[in-house]
């Protein structure tokens, strides 16, 4: 019997176009759409910086080419590297520009001008870069100018002095770029969205909610059985889903999220149930109520997704500063902080407690289904 | 004497202070068809809900196949057929996926199962929509549908709650001739309508409720002669006559 209902439960869900829209297709468009919004910053941004082409053009034999010999001291090969200069003939640098073969050029002229063609990480830096240069420059003039006993090249290393108060500690783990943040909310959102499915599964076993109900109720099997099939059939396919997204963000977008293969299977699982449980609870509390019931997981989706950092994305870190308990109640932020803290640091004691959280919240969410369901009969249907 | 198949005793429903059953009893022989005939708001529908235990009662004694009748009685229920006032299918299933679905909650042998609801198809003159979907049906075909889902598994008592409602002539004598097959078959079944020529020409007894009270019972005949038997009384008047020419809600 159970493999019946599971049988014709999957056929019935998978034929569904709004469940395969809404828990396939939306979340896979909106990743593409993540990706066309700041996929480069992904890739660019993995922490490191970058060695950045650039072409440099000389339009005059003025104290400006001492600009090139520092440009030509960060382009040295080694760990300090920043540029590499692909050419100093206009010419050739228009060309490469405008086929994106480096990313500026840099005009050595009475001012040194810097042209880009496009707005990005390394364009931000090759500006700032030339800001930095001018502005100690200029700072050099003015020091030596009023005090000309004064050793030009002592001058140089004190306005060049950069202190920094922190330092880079190695994790020993790939960074994770922060951007990919706003991907791991939409798997978080995605696992919330089997909220529907949840709630098809429940309307369709139970007499108050549906016509096919009654027909359930009516047939000799148990609607723990029914519920159950469904539940199964339901999950398997909302797992699917999820899997594909994951898939499509690290295979066909190529963002990768260094999170090993089973850690996805556990949050793939987790996220199911999750998602399944959300549902029964909307159905539960919404029995006689069909619009609520249909837009109860989708507005609970959406204000938990928002939170995880679907649209903003520092606002997990804003609310663990101020009351990191919501965060720890919200599923989708702790499905986010989980993928995060896997690419980042690996598994560890936050990547447990995410866990944690996840379970503990899908189970309040069944139990108190199963509180507000249980009983056989009805007063009114 | 032909045996109860199924006796409600005292029956008592109410909706807080309404009293939609009123110590309402029947019974229904083996191998009869029953037409259960009341206005809006009589009590039919609640009736029907508490012998299948769909709904909480508060008083009375439901007995089917010589049993209580309770929730979790699967003993009952594998022998009993259901078809509702409103469509019940899958709307992503097709016609045979869709018969094999509720047939199978009470079948288990699949080749059976096959052989019946083949037999449901052809019963209920729907064979050759067999994978067509539920939204490309008329109206009358997902009646005949609704059907299908209900006897594919040949119960031995089955509960048709208005089935022929917004569905042309032609089908509806398909659906009443159906019926009959399935008495002589050997099926019980409780009819419930609002149309009067479907009672005589379908049943062998009607039951008459308002307000959630038995006010007649017996056949065609003897409700006639309740109001001085004239030849050219109909059901109808009888019905009137009985329950009153006021509007419902």
């Amino acid at each position: 019997m159970f493999f019946h209902v599971f049988k014709y439960r999957f056929l019935s869900i998978l034929r569904q176009k709004s469940v395969i829209g809404w828990n396939l297709l939306f979340p896979l468009v909106l990743a593409t759409a993540f990706y066309m919004g700041f996929g480069n910053l992904v890739k660019e941004g993995d922490g490191r910086l970058q060695v950045i082409d650039i072409a440099v053009v000389n339009h005059t034999e003025s104290e400006e080419n001492y600009f090139r010999q520092v440009v030509e001291t960060l382009a040295k090969k080694g760990d300090n590297q920043l540029f590499d200069i692909k050419t100093q003939d206009e010419q050739e640098a228009e060309n490469l520009l405008s086929e994106t073969k480096i990313d500026g050029i840099f005009y050595i002229e009475e001012n040194i001008r810097l042209k880009v063609n496009e707005n990005g990480m390394n364009q931000t830096i090759l500006s700032s870069f030339l800001k930095s240069y001018n502005n100690k420059a200029y700072l050099l003039k003015d020091i030596l100018s009023g005090h000309s006993e004064m050793n030009p090249e002592q001058v140089l290393q004190a306005v060049s002095k950069e202190q920094s108060f922190v330092s880079l500690k190695e994790s020993g783990k790939k960074e994770v770029s922060p951007y990919m943040s706003f991907f791991y909310s939409l798997i978080a959102m995605a696992c919330l969205y089997g909220g529907w499915i949840g709630s098809e599964v429940l309307k369709d076993i139970r007499a108050d909610q549906s016509e096919i109900g009654k027909r359930y109720e009516c047939a000799p099997i148990r609607k723990s059985t029914s519920l159950l099939a469904g539940i199964f059939a339901g999950g398997i396919l909302l797992s699917v889903c999820i899997g594909i997204l994951m898939i499509y963000i690290e295979y066909v977008l190529k963002l990768p999220m260094y999170v090993p293969f089973w850690s996805k299977v556990v949050i793939v699982v987790l996220g199911t149930m999750l998602g399944i449980a959300l549902g029964l609870f909307s159905g539960a509390l919404a029995a006689k109520k069909p619009v609520l019931r249909e837009v109860l997981p989708l507005a609970i989706s959406m204000i938990c997704s928002f939170f995880s950092g679907l649209m903003i994305g520092n606002i997990r870190q804003q609310i663990e500063e101020i009351a990191p308990i919501l965060n720890k109640i919200n599923p989708a932020a702790c499905i986010t902080d989980s993928l995060y803290t896997l690419g980042t640091y690996g598994t560890g004691e936050r990547f447990y407690i995410n866990i944690l959280c996840i379970i503990g919240v899908t189970l309040v969410l069944l139990i108190i289904s199963i509180l507000k369901l249980r009983g056989e009969a009805y007063d009114n249907i | 004497m032909a045996e109860n198949i199924l006796e409600v005793k005292n029956l008592v429903k109410r909706y807080g202070d309404k009293i939609a059953v009123d110590h309402f009893s029947f019974e229904l022989r083996t191998g009869e068809i029953l037409g259960l005939l009341g206005p809006n708001g009589s009590g039919k529908s609640t009736t029907i809900n508490c012998v299948l235990s769909l709904l909480n009662y508060d008083k009375g004694e439901i007995t089917i196949f010589g049993k209580k009748m309770t929730p979790s009685s699967y003993d009952i229920k594998k022998d009993i057929g259901v078809v509702l006032q409103n469509v019940a299918v899958l709307d992503s299933l097709s016609v045979y996926e869709n018969i094999d679905f509720f047939c199978g909650l009470y079948i288990k042998d699949k080749k059976l199962r096959k052989e019946l609801v083949q037999e449901a198809m052809d019963f209920t003159g729907i064979a050759e929509y067999a994978k067509y979907k539920p939204k490309k049906l008329s109206g009358g075909l997902l009646r005949r549908l609704n059907i299908a889902c209900g006897i594919a598994h040949k119960p031995k008592l089955i509960f048709f709650d208005e089935p022929t409602v917004a569905v042309d002539p032609q089908s509806r004598n398909a659906i009443l001739e159906g019926i009959k097959k399935l008495q002589e078959n050997g099926s019980s079944v409780i009819y419930t309508t609002h149309y009067m020529e479907e009672v005589e020409q379908l049943c062998d007894r009607i039951l008459i409720m308002d307000h959630g009270k038995s006010i007649a019972n017996g056949t065609t005949e003897e409700l006639k002669k309740m109001i001085g038997g004239r030849e050219d009384v109909t059901l109808n008047d009888v019905f009137l006559e009985i329950t009153g020419r006021g509007l419902r809600d």
